[in-house]
């Protein structure tokens, strides 16, 4: 339900409450996680769509009946309660409200951080193909396609992964790019797709190995091995680092070119902050660490060079926000 | 991708290669250890610990919405009366038995019972249909409580069922032990068991409540606490009493000093029979401490000595009885706080669910007040206010677990109502 | 009262009263010596308790000085440093009051507010305005004060000390109690209790078995507390007193006996001789006059005995000569009213004789006529004196009553029916007769003959007592199961004396007349059960009342 639905219910329930062409005092009131800027935005929606059931609405507050409006959050929703009172009668009615996401603030960073999408289901991977004009978005039952309209990218076409085992708890899987279409890499199964003419995917059980040939997932688990390593590991990055104080899980290489100082290693960090931060390959931080609105819960080296993929669980939200960042290397 | 040739170079260098340490991403594998302090007498105890050996056929996700659990679609017709559920496949449960209609319809049958009296259900392959004479508007919600779980009964001392966990070994109020299940449909747990101590057991438990009360435990160094949301109510009941003596007492009962003191701040307090977090109209029931009110609500009855009763051998509640009884003396109440039965009651009603509606049925069937018909926020407050005419809110507490370093919580599918363990690993 | 009793009430009286008081010189005696020695008990004992008491408060504070110095108690005071939250240390009190064996213990804000109480945790967050109001305790030291409780009260032992805390102070108030059981640490002797009793306490004591003596206790602005009660049994005493007493009453109950033993006896000697002198006397009082009573004895009662013999044989004696006299006399009164009567009636046969003798002799020709005449008034005189015999014969043989259910009124009227025509004949004498009749008179069980013939004489008499005329009443009336008739005249009336003789038989005060009509009236009511009585007043009429039982 959008804000301006809200706005119409909600006034035509109050006044429903209320005598004909009655004039009230109005307070409102936000108790829930809506941003100020959407609350301001509601707030004058409301006043209108009241204003048009035939309500007057005047500035002092001793004037009855009193209406509030509360914003309230619940387990189901946000709700709205509205109360009219009138001296020692009370009248309450009630309008559940999920609204449409808003588009999220672009965080800035001292890496370049750029929004891609934004989802409640886990985003694994996401491949940008014909220069960036369509975008597939991986995620633990599906792969959806995506075409670039102006700024924004609308989905066009899903197709559903059907995997022979379940995807491990900590899902993680890889997209990548092949002549003929994309191929999918899932602990325990890989799949082969295609997008033209249709997106379809064919997914088969086994651990292939992908990033040219170097990693595979370990069956049921969120690992990767590799042959010439000795044991599991979290990341891609392997060969450079196994970690360093201070890191998260996710590191991913970025390719910014032949300066070694300006960074090669973009690492999430373990701190109460989530953040990633661009280091060398002696692991000195190389950049400002970039703040963001929640976990990290993919890193990967991007398809197109000098770009890694960053998928964050948005707490606030609770959406999966996939990004590309890029390393600048201008002086700061 | 291909990895940058220098990358490449530095792999074949002889910086060795470490044992990958995933200082973010969860570990696979370990056990957990976790001391309770009161007992669970069944396996189905609600807790702020979700062990989830059993499943239901939907789940409330942690916005409250209805998504598929054990079936993956469902339809009803018009009238709401019957309905038809397609289990998911290739489930299983710990013992192996595969998941369908004719394994399903005991358990479930045994849970809707008690509200749709001529409730039946037909098992078809991996559909069920559940037929009521009655429209059965709240069955998702129904199906969702956790008393709607599909399980197979064994011995008394076992539950089958088809979660990401199995019973190992369960000893009533003394042990639990339970292993993650490697054929669970979903993903398997990251914990390969968990051990539950009741009482005092474990030297270094890696999870243990922490108890409501002033007792201070010092906690170790590191040890981090995880808080539920205010899921438990701890409210005075008289079923029998004059509705004006409670609200009386809910007006000279000055709830701040409860949870701030006794409590220890581990709660908010209460005016409603639900907390605000659940139903968002809580804040309607908020009412001002007014002792000079209280006073003349009672100068009309002049009542004798009531009795309070609480649980013997609950330390916290029995302070909060000596509280409420401080407290109704300024108003002119004379409260007797005793262990054995009492005109009034004062207990703790902790929540089960996410669901406003099942909860509020639920306390109403507690109460013997009737049933709720609808899920309706407005009926829902309207169904509350008649009930506090027997029961006096205190404080919404909440459960405090103290958490070893070495737990982790996954944080991408925790909520503020439980604790699911199976989205808990530890480091090695 | 008599004899017997009067001297038995003396001799127990004697007995009772020495015995008593005896026994209340004794009593009285013990009494002394045992209020002496609880007195000296009583003394120890307060002494005691001052010594443990100021012992106590010693402890007391040492005490309370190690909860304000414990570290638990410094920390808490450095919380007020800056915004202070003390709501962790709810439960401190109880922890340092167990340590220190304190029975009070509450440490309270630089505001007054509790911050936590042992003896009653739910009262953390109320204030204890008295520390903060008035300093007064300051000087104090260790006082006794009144602690609220969750079940009620109790008496404390108390001191306050006090730490920096912020700006403010922090309050370290504790105590021990002061209750029966530091009462009964207190060595006491055999039969002594010591009872402590607070202010609000209602104590109803009606005892007589202790020697009780009260001991105020003041608090910190000398109101008073409590007050302790010791209490020396006086259970030895009343022992004591009460075999004293049971000595007496069975002493005294000897007494008694003895009194009644000796009561008898000197009654049988004295008051046994009496009352056959008693005896005797009413013997001759219901007319017995040759009782005799017996001589027991030579003292004054045989004297007295042997005198009322004498007195008994000569009244019989005396009794004998009257009868005899009134025998004489009621001979000589018959004689000569029998002279009387028949005499008038004689002298006309005597003269009518005589003129026949006369007429025969002198006029032979007027004999037969002087003969005719002659032999009428013989006839006449005759029949007077058959009707005067006649008369005599029915006094003397009156028969017995044949009693019937008669009613009176109608009697009356009958009666008074036969006299209607002699009240109304012209030329007599003019009687009003009135009937004054109840109507409830009903009826009696009598002769009606006989009653008739008594109520005719009544009548007769009246009339007869009014010669120029006046009113004759007939009343009856009921009363009391008896119905009373009476007949009134307004005549001459009668004197006394002539009341007295109206009933003698051939008493009259007429001049005619044979003098049995009242003779026979009464005759009739005494066989009748009956009464008749008169009452006559001179020159105003005179009434016969006859009592009937009904």
């Amino acid at each position: 339900m959008t804000q301006q639905d809200a706005a119409e219910q909600l006034a035509s329930r109050t006044a429903s409450l209320l005598p004909r062409h009655a004039t009230v005092s109005l307070e409102l009131q936000n108790l829930s996680p809506l941003r100020a800027g959407e609350w301001s935005n509601f707030r004058s929606l409301f006043e209108a769509e009241l204003r048009k059931a035939g309500v007057e609405i005047t500035g002092g507050t001793a004037v009855e009946p009193r209406v509030s409006i509360t914003l309230s959050d619940s387990a189901r929703g946000l709700l709205f309660v509205a109360e009219v009172n009138s001296g020692d009668k009370r009248q309450i009615a009630m309008l559940g409200w999920n609204p449409t996401a808003s588009p999220e603030e672009k965080p800035r960073a001292t890496l370049t951080k750029k929004f891609l999408w934004a989802q409640p289901e886990p985003i694994l991977d996401v491949l940008l193909l014909n220069s960036n004009t369509q975008m597939l978005v991986l995620s633990a039952s599906k792969v959806a396609s995506f075409r670039l309209s102006g700024d924004m990218w609308t989905p066009s076409a899903t197709a559903s992964l059907v995997l022979p085992r379940p995807v491990p708890r900590d899902p993680r899987g890889r997209i990548e790019a092949v002549p003929e279409g994309f191929r999918v890499f899932i602990p325990g199964a890989t799949c082969t797709g295609s997008i033209q003419p249709d997106l379809k995917i064919v997914c088969a059980p086994g651990n292939e190995t992908w990033s040219d040939g170097q990693v595979r997932w370990i069956r049921d688990r969120n690992l990767l091995e590799s042959d010439s390593a000795k044991g599991p590991f979290y990341s891609t990055a392997h060969g450079l680092f196994g970690g360093a104080e201070g890191w998260g899980s996710d590191i991913a290489p970025i390719d910014a070119g032949k300066d070694d100082a300006c960074g090669a290693i973009i690492a999430s960090s373990t701190t109460d902050h989530d953040n990633v931060r661009a280091y060398t390959t002696q692991a000195a931080p190389a950049s400002d660490p970039l703040p963001l609105p929640g976990p990290v819960t993919a890193l990967w080296p991007a398809e197109t060079k000098g770009q890694v993929t960053l998928v964050v669980r948005n707490t606030q939200t609770g959406e999966y926000e996939a990004s590309r960042l890029g390393l600048s290397c201008s002086p700061q | 991708m291909r990895l940058p040739v220098w990358a490449c170079l530095a792999l074949l260098s002889s910086v060795p290669i470490a044992q990958a340490k995933a200082a973010t991403r969860p570990h696979y594998g370990g056990s957990l250890t976790i001391e309770l302090s009161s007992a669970w007498s069944t396996l189905t105890e609600s807790s702020a610990l979700s062990i989830p050996i059993t499943e239901t056929l939907v789940r409330l996700n942690a916005r409250g919405g209805i998504e598929p659990a054990l079936c993956v679609a469902w339809q009803h017709d018009p009238d709401l009366k019957r309905w038809r559920f397609s289990l998911r496949q290739k489930v299983t449960f710990h013992d192996g038995q595969p998941l369908n209609g004719a394994s399903a319809v005991p358990s479930l049958l045994g849970a809707l019972k008690g509200k749709y009296a001529d409730v039946s259900i037909q098992a078809g392959g991996q559909a069920i249909v559940i037929q009521s004479g009655e429209a059965m508007p709240d069955l998702l919600a129904d199906l969702a409580s956790p008393h709607a779980a599909v399980f197979r009964q064994g011995d008394a001392n076992s539950l089958t069922g088809t979660g990401p966990f199995r019973v190992t070994a369960w000893e009533p109020g003394r042990r639990l032990v339970v292993a993650a299940f490697d054929d669970y449909w979903g993903s398997r747990p990251y914990l390969d068991s968990i051990a539950i101590e009741f009482g005092a057991g474990h030297a270094r438990p890696d999870i243990f409540d922490i108890p409501a009360g002033p007792a201070r435990r010092i906690l170790p160094e590191g040890i981090a606490t995880w808080s539920s949301a205010p899921r438990i109510l701890v409210a005075i009941t008289g079923p029998n009493a004059n509705p004006v003596l409670l609200q009386a007492l809910a007006l000279a009962i000055d709830r701040a000093p409860i949870v701030n003191v006794l409590a220890q701040r581990r709660g908010e307090a209460a005016f409603s029979l639900l907390p605000q977090w659940l139903t968002g109209y809580a804040f309607l029931f908020q009412s001002a401490f007014d002792v000079p009110r209280a006073k003349q609500l009672v100068s009309q009855l002049r009542p004798g000595p009531i009795s309070l009763s609480y649980p013997a051998n609950d330390a916290f509640l029995r302070s909060v009885a000596e509280r409420v009884a401080l407290n109704a003396r300024d108003a002119g109440i004379t409260i007797q706080p005793t262990s054995t039965a009492g005109i009034l009651r004062l207990g703790e009603l902790p929540l089960q669910s996410t669901d406003a509606a099942t909860e509020l049925a639920r306390m109403a069937a507690t109460l013997g007040v009737g049933h709720i018909d609808s899920s309706k926020p407005d009926t829902l407050y309207e169904a509350e206010r008649t009930l506090l005419d027997r029961v006096v809110p205190l404080a919404f507490l909440r459960e405090t677990y103290g958490i070893a370093p070495r737990v982790h919580i996954e944080s991408s599918k925790s909520d503020a109502f439980a604790l699911h363990l199976d989205d808990v690993w530890v480091q090695p | 009262m008599s004899f017997r009793t009067k001297v038995f009430l003396s001799i127990a009286a004697t007995a009772v009263l020495s015995v008593w008081i005896v026994a209340a010189v004794v009593s009285t005696l013990v009494t002394q010596s045992f209020e002496r020695r609880d007195a000296q008990r009583t003394a120890a004992l307060v002494n005691q308790f001052q010594r443990e008491f100021d012992r106590r408060r010693v402890e007391v504070a040492r005490r309370v000085e190690a909860v304000t110095d414990s570290d638990d108690v410094q920390r808490l005071a450095l919380n007020f440093g800056g915004p202070a939250d003390t709501s962790a240390y709810f439960a401190e009190a109880q922890t340092l009051a167990q340590e220190q064996s304190l029975d009070f213990l509450e440490l309270v804000g630089p505001d007054a507010t509790i911050i936590s109480s042992a003896e009653w945790p739910a009262r953390f967050g109320y204030k204890e305005d008295w520390l903060t109001a008035s300093s007064g305790w300051k000087s104090q030291g260790v006082f006794l004060k009144k602690e609220d409780l969750a079940d009620g009260e109790a008496l404390g032992i108390i001191t306050v000390r006090t730490v920096k805390a912020g700006d403010g102070m922090l309050y370290v108030a504790g105590g021990r109690r002061l209750d029966q059981e530091f009462l009964d640490s207190l060595p006491g002797a055999e039969g002594m209790r010591v009872r402590l009793y607070r202010q609000t306490d209602q104590v109803t004591r009606v005892n007589s078995d202790a020697t009780v003596t009260a001991i105020p206790l003041r608090g910190r602005d000398k109101q008073l507390l409590a007050t302790l009660v010791i209490e020396n049994s006086r259970a030895d005493l009343v022992a004591l007193k009460k075999y004293i007493q049971g000595t007496a009453a069975i002493v005294g109950a000897a007494g008694v006996l003895l009194g009644l033993v000796l009561s008898f006896w000197t009654a049988s000697r004295v008051t046994r001789p009496l009352r056959g002198l008693a005896s005797s006397v009413r013997e001759v009082a219901i007319g017995n006059w040759d009782t005799r009573a017996a001589v027991s004895s030579s003292d004054e009662i045989g004297q007295l005995a042997r005198d009322f013999n004498g007195m008994t044989e000569q009244l019989v004696e005396q009794r004998d000569r009257m009868i005899q006299a009134e025998r004489v006399a009621a001979w000589r009164e018959l004689a000569r009213r029998l002279a009387h009567e028949l005499k008038n009636p004689l002298f006309p046969l005597q003269i009518t004789i005589e003129n026949l003798q006369r007429a025969r002799d002198a006029s032979p020709e007027q004999f037969d006529e002087v003969f005719r005449e002659s032999t009428s008034t013989l006839l006449a005189e005759l029949g007077h004196l058959k009707t005067i015999i006649g008369r005599f014969s029915d006094f003397a043989k009156m028969p017995a009553p044949e009693l019937e259910p008669v009613n009176v009124n109608q009697i009356v009227r009958e009666e008074l029916q036969l006299f209607e025509a002699q009240l109304q004949a012209p030329g007599g004498p003019p009687v009003k007769a009135i009937l004054e009749l109840a109507e409830d008179a009903g009826e009696v069980p009598a002769d009606p003959d006989q009653l008739r013939r008594a109520l005719h004489n009544l009548v007769l008499n009246a009339l007869d007592a009014m010669p120029h005329g006046g009113g004759l009443v007939f009343r009856t009336t009921r009363h009391d199961n008896k119905v009373a008739i009476e007949i009134s005249d307004d005549g001459d009336g009668l004197a006394p004396e002539e009341c007295d003789r109206l009933f003698t038989p051939y008493y009259t005060t007429k001049q005619h007349g044979t003098g049995l009509g009242l003779a026979i009236v009464q005759s009739v009511v005494s066989d009748h059960k009956g009464t008749i009585t008169v009452h006559s007043e001179l020159g105003k009429g005179t009434t016969f009342r006859i009592e009937l039982k009904a």
